[in-house]
């Protein structure tokens, strides 16, 4: 359903970040992607998405058969691709209900769907914000305005739940979690998984993936995929570090 | 010698302003060159028995007014009133007097006079424990050359908050010395400037806290495009043996256009140590990366770029009590 290939991208200034990623996910498939500091996972999930900051140098990303690459960031989105941040931005001044409201009548449109109901809306919130067991407080203040750094990941799930969308790619979300955060976050990413949907996890540690059971894991090095294999190179990796694996070149 | 005639010499000892004048260095000078036609009116400018300080003014914006009208207009506001006031003509010259614990609300207004500049200067002495909401919303063309100059004297426990909502199209500048003459008196000030064409929009402000335990707030936002240019010369001066004097000023810019430009110049002269004051100032475009943001979840560029002019500009006026002015100013945004 996502298939990334021969992925190139580079800053503004020409220096390359990526270097032929190629990955291929499949309807139903978790994939997480490991990899050391700095090797290029963010700039994978934002480059994908259309981050400004990176420009495509080569290669192409298919979801469903289109070019992500040929459409505006929020094509791409209401397409079904999203992205949780690592880390997610403050919006003082822009109401997190308003945003989350626009964000789904934005997909609807792409749609060719109408505006969602007031009360269809506001249950669709409360749903979820209970399986997340957020305070109903947090969506009525400025979007992750002054949320500590959990509370902005757990956001990052809310606005994922209510766009359900078709790929998921969640970068470090589990970083800054306490440990019921965690299990609760897991459950919501659970919760979203059908037979036609996929998750990309970005993470460093085995504990997530202890709750949200990955099929492929991919180890990422100096822009490119050095290793792929099955739920069981994370604890490999987790017990040996990143240091076994070969240099890409 | 009239308080007109004392305006009038003022003016000439001064003589019209230079662009290497300290206090206009930002202004365009060369629309001031017609001021040296103005004579005095036979007038009846009267001041209440209050020192306009005449004699000491070094704004000739502050003088103009006192021999370009044919009176004041004065009005008293009794001891704990509660007064909206909003004038129906143009008036050169007002004067308030605002008593104990009383409450007022003024809104300035431009108006469109024949003549090709509009000078205007409001006096208001605020008593203990008094309320002064001075506010404005103008849009449209104001005339080829406006002054506004506004002094306000603030007893003990009095606040003066101004708000403005800048839209007009011309050249003008707006200046204001706020005395702060006693203790637990304050002054809050927020401007957001909304401007395009080839709109000059100048502001002088002078806040003296002349006693212990004052405050005082600046915060201005400016949203430029086409080829304005936005001057803001905010100036704090705390007295010596003034503790607990606090004052902070911000000020943000947002440039839509390569030809709009904005000039800051803030000034703090403190005198006594025990005092916080503050000041910063940004300019940029819009936060690439909360676009970015916004877009990822499916929001398009304009309606994103929308989004976030509105929350900066509604930020202006963030944590102020919904009061009179304030409704009529967010009912313009
Ligand atoms: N906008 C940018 N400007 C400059 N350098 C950048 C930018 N984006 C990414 N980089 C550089 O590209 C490399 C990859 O960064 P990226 O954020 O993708 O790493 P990461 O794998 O997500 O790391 P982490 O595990 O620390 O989150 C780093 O060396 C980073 O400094
Ligand atoms: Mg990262």
């Amino acid at each position: 359903m996502l298939s990334i290939q021969n992925l190139h991208a580079a800053l503004e200034d020409g220096t390359p970040i990526l270097k032929g990623i190629d990955l291929q996910v499949r309807p139903g498939e978790i994939h997480a992607i490991m990899g050391p500091n700095g090797s290029g996972k963010s700039t994978l999930l934002k480059a994908i998405s259309g981050h400004p900051a990176y420009q495509i140098t080569e290669g192409a990303v298919i979801l469903e058969g289109e070019n992500l690459l040929d459409l505006e960031i929020n094509q791409r989105a209401n397409k079904g691709l999203f992205v949780g941040m690592q880390y997610p931005i403050e919006i003082p001044g822009v109401n997190n209900l308003e945003f989350l409201r626009l964000a789904l009548d934005s997909k609807r449109s792409f749609l060719g769907l109408g505006p969602i109901q007031e009360d269809e809306f506001l249950k669709l919130i409360e749903t979820h914000t209970q399986n997340l067991e957020m305070d109903p407080h947090y969506i009525e203040r400025g979007v992750n305005e002054g949320f500590s750094g959990g509370e902005k990941k757990r956001n990052e799930i809310l606005q994922m739940a209510i766009l359900d969308p078709k790929v998921s790619c969640l970068d470090e979300t589990d970083s800054g979690l306490d440990i019921d955060a965690l299990r609760i976050v897991a459950r919501g990413i659970n919760n979203l998984m059908t037979p036609s949907k996929a998750v990309i996890l970005v993470t460093h540690y085995q504990r997530l993936l202890d709750y949200v059971k990955p099929d492929f894991v991919h180890v990422l090095r100096n822009g490119k995929i050095v290793k792929s294999g099955s739920a069981d190179l994370a604890l490999t990796l987790e017990k040996q570090g990143y240091d076994w694996l070969e240099e890409a070149q | 010698m009239s308080i007109s005639e004392k305006a009038y010499h003022q003016f000439l000892k001064l003589g019209i302003p230079k662009s290497r004048n300290d206090a206009w260095i930002y202004f365009p000078t060369s629309k001031l060159q017609n001021l040296n036609t103005l004579t005095p009116l036979q007038n009846n400018i009267e001041a209440l028995g209050f020192d306009l300080g005449i004699e000491t003014e070094k704004n000739i914006a502050a003088l103009i007014p006192l021999f370009q009208s044919d009176k004041t207009f004065v009005k008293t506001i009794d001891k704990d009133e509660i007064a909206i006031l909003k004038p129906k003509t143009a008036i050169a010259h007002s004067l308030f007097h605002i008593q104990n614990k009383a409450s007022v609300s003024f809104e300035l207004l431009n108006f469109q006079g024949s003549s090709s500049l509009q000078a205007e200067r409001l006096d208001f002495f605020l008593e203990e424990d008094t309320k002064l909401e001075l506010f404005f919303a103008p849009e449209g063309l104001s005339s080829e050359l406006a002054f506004k100059h506004i002094r306000v004297f603030a007893k003990a426990g009095a606040s003066v908050q101004i708000l403005g909502l800048q839209k007009s199209i011309g050249t003008y500048r707006y200046s204001f010395d706020v005395i702060l003459e006693e203790s637990k008196s304050l002054a809050n000030f927020r401007l957001l400037n909304l401007l395009n064409k080839n709109t000059e929009a100048h502001y002088y402000l002078n806040i003296y806290q002349n006693a212990p335990d004052t405050w005082s707030h600046q915060l201005v936002k400016n949203i430029l495009y086409d080829k304005t240019h936005v001057a803001y010369e905010g100036a704090v001066h705390i007295a010596p043996n003034c503790p607990q004097a606090n004052s902070d000023q911000l000020i943000n810019s947002i440039l839509f256009s390569d030809e709009s430009k904005v000039s800051i110049k803030p000034v703090l002269k403190i005198y006594h140590d025990d005092v916080s004051c503050t000041h910063g100032n940004t300019c940029g475009e819009l936060d690439k990366d909360t676009l970015y943001y916004l877009q990822a979840r499916g929001i398009d560029l304009n309606t994103s770029k929308k989004i976030l002019i509105q929350s900066f500009m509604a930020s202006t006026f963030e944590g102020l009590e919904k009061t009179h002015a304030l409704k009529q100013i967010l009912k313009k945004l």
